[in-house]
């Protein structure tokens, strides 16, 4: 741009604008403007194809009606047909893959034409898990930042802890005595024996007692609750290693619970359970997502209701 | 006659300008076609192209900045933590590192939300009542989880409780089911995403019998984004031919 200053150049721009401000040439750039414009026009307009794209772009395979067949949905369909390596799957092969999902395609834009998600349940139901799926699309392709997730965590914490275990003998009698409350001195009897420290093998043999059965080793909490019922359970997770209960009468008789191990659920820090966080954030983000997506259109939508229903 | 000062440097701008537009049009041309090329050539024959696939790179290296680094890291290390493969290396979790298939993955993402993702399975949390949220399977005791850790650490080569080995082998081939994904051998699917127990590469935890328990108990379900719609069809490809080319970068595996 050396030696052109600013009043030359505003010159020039005033000598351009004089040059086209001719009255004669003015009209003739005007009507030729016009003329290119409504011949376009006409072509759209009165020819079938229109003004249509020729050319597949080269992320396309096939235009069908300018619908694109995408090219990584091609190889992903040969790869899914064939399970060759792309090198190895013949031009003919390649042909009836793409010869079928024109077929598809132009199916799919019949059915449209057709209004098929108006009368056809399977459509709809289809466009309805699609319409949620693309919800959490576009939720997952978001990356929720570490303060994100720790605001989460501190929110959750309860929520993220390992699963508390327990080993236990549950202890009943083999002959139940003759009446409740014989039942029950003999269970006193015996958790004070084992209490005192008398073997468990020498005190079940001597009061007659045997495993209930319901426990299997060492269980998991959940497990253990359903095992032995929410009454005995909840007891149960109170204990301490090597503690014998009181006898807790159940609806099957007398119980009495030896505890071997209660290891009882341990918080997780943020840095072990950052996996476990961020998919319960992201599916928390979904869900409010899909919710506010849903009031929107139900803030949009016109929707009439009959009476009775309202 | 002879044109004024002023005409001659509005013919000057004209004339520059129209070079510059041209020049830009070359540029963009030149651009359109190497775009052009990379689609139109076979996914999985653009290694063998070198000035292809360096396109391919440089064209990909900002854009793993922007879209993969966060999770992956800057030297694709992988993140441990969230489960974010490392993606430097050739250990493929989905299929066998084919650039069309990383090429897949990329554009329909994992567990992402995409009806085409990668989304067949994910790891059952076995020290829940429900693992698994698709179907009933059982769950599994304390000792049977820390059994299996130890079977596969042991199938890693790094020892364990004889005892505690064969059960361990025992769950795996029955009640846990574990075959059922990891196979028989426990080399993995890459159909599924299901890991290579016997390779000893960590996708989560430091590869303890603890973060083994953790992975079994607990369950896993990492997800990448579909970027379908959000890279372009050109970026996406460039994409997969970078990452295949660094993960080979110190040769294929024999």
């Amino acid at each position: 741009m050396t030696g052109l200053s600013a009043s030359r150049l505003r010159a020039a721009i005033a000598d351009l604008a004089a040059w086209s401000a001719h009255p004669t040439r003015s009209l003739a750039i005007f009507a030729a403007g016009a003329i290119i414009g409504l011949a376009a026009a006409g072509v759209s307009l009165f020819t079938a194809k229109g003004a249509a794209v020729r050319v597949v772009p080269p992320e396309d395979v096939a235009l069908v009606n300018q619908r694109p067949i995408l090219l990584s949905d091609f190889n992903a369909q040969l790869q899914a047909q064939y399970a060759t390596p792309l090198d190895q799957i013949s031009p003919a092969e390649r042909r009836a893959t793409l010869n079928d999902m024109i077929r598809e395609e132009l199916f799919v834009q019949r059915g449209l034409e057709l209004d098929m998600p108006a009368s056809d349940p399977d459509v709809r139901s289809a466009l309805v898990a699609a319409v949620e799926q693309q919800v959490a699309a576009n939720v997952t392709a978001r990356k929720l930042s570490e303060a994100d997730l720790r605001t989460w965590y501190e929110a959750h914490k309860d929520s993220y802890a390992s699963e508390g275990t327990l080993a236990l003998h549950d202890l009943v009698f083999a002959r139940p005595p003759a009446s409740p409350p014989q039942a029950l001195s003999a269970a006193r009897a015996a958790g004070a024996a084992l209490t005192a420290g008398r073997p468990l093998a020498a005190v079940m043999a001597a009061f007659g007692l045997r495993e209930s059965g319901r426990v299997n080793g060492e269980e998991f909490y959940f497990a253990a609750r359903i095992h032995l019922g929410e009454r005995l359970f909840g007891v149960a997770r109170t204990l301490i290693d090597g503690a014998v209960t009181p006898p807790l009468q159940d609806a099957d008789g007398v119980h009495i619970l030896v505890m071997i191990h209660n290891a009882p659920p341990v918080p997780q820090a943020f840095d072990d359970a950052e996996a476990r966080v961020e998919l319960d954030a992201a599916k928390a983000t979904r869900d409010h997502v899909a919710a506010a997506e849903l009031a929107y259109l139900k803030d949009k939508a016109d929707i009439l209701i009959t009476p009775g229903l309202r | 006659m002879t044109p004024s000062p002023t005409r001659w440097t509005a013919i000057f701008l004209a004339a520059a300008t129209i070079l510059a537009a041209g020049a830009a049009a070359v540029w963009w041309t030149g651009v359109r076609a190497a775009e052009t090329e990379l689609l139109r050539t076979d996914a999985d024959a653009i290694p063998a192209r070198p000035a292809l696939a360096a396109f391919a790179e440089a064209r990909a290296r900002p854009v793993y900045a922007r879209a993969c680094a966060g999770c992956h890291g800057g030297r694709l290390e992988g993140d441990a933590r969230l489960g974010a493969p490392r993606l430097a290396g050739h250990v493929w979790l989905y299929g066998q590192g084919r650039v069309s298939e990383i090429e897949q993955t990329l554009t329909h993402g994992v567990r992402s939300g995409d009806p085409r993702g990668r989304n067949l399975a994910s790891m059952p949390a076995f020290a829940r009542p429900e693992p698994y949220g698709r179907y009933h399977i059982p769950p599994l005791g304390p000792r049977d989880i820390r059994d299996v850790s130890l079977y596969i650490l042991n199938l890693q080569g790094r020892g364990g409780d004889p005892a505690a080995v064969a059960r361990g082998d025992a769950v795996y081939h029955t009640r846990g089911g574990c075959y059922d994904c990891h196979g028989q051998d426990a080399r993995g699917d890459g159909a599924i995403g299901a890991p290579d127990l016997r390779a000893g590469r960590r996708l989560y935890g430091d590869g303890s019998a603890a973060s083994l328990y953790d992975s079994i108990a607990y369950g896993r379900a990492g997800a990448c984004p579909a970027w379908s719609g959000r890279l372009s069809a050109a970026n996406i490809r460039a994409l997969a031919v970078f990452l295949h080319d660094r993960a080979y970068a110190d040769g294929p595996v024999a």
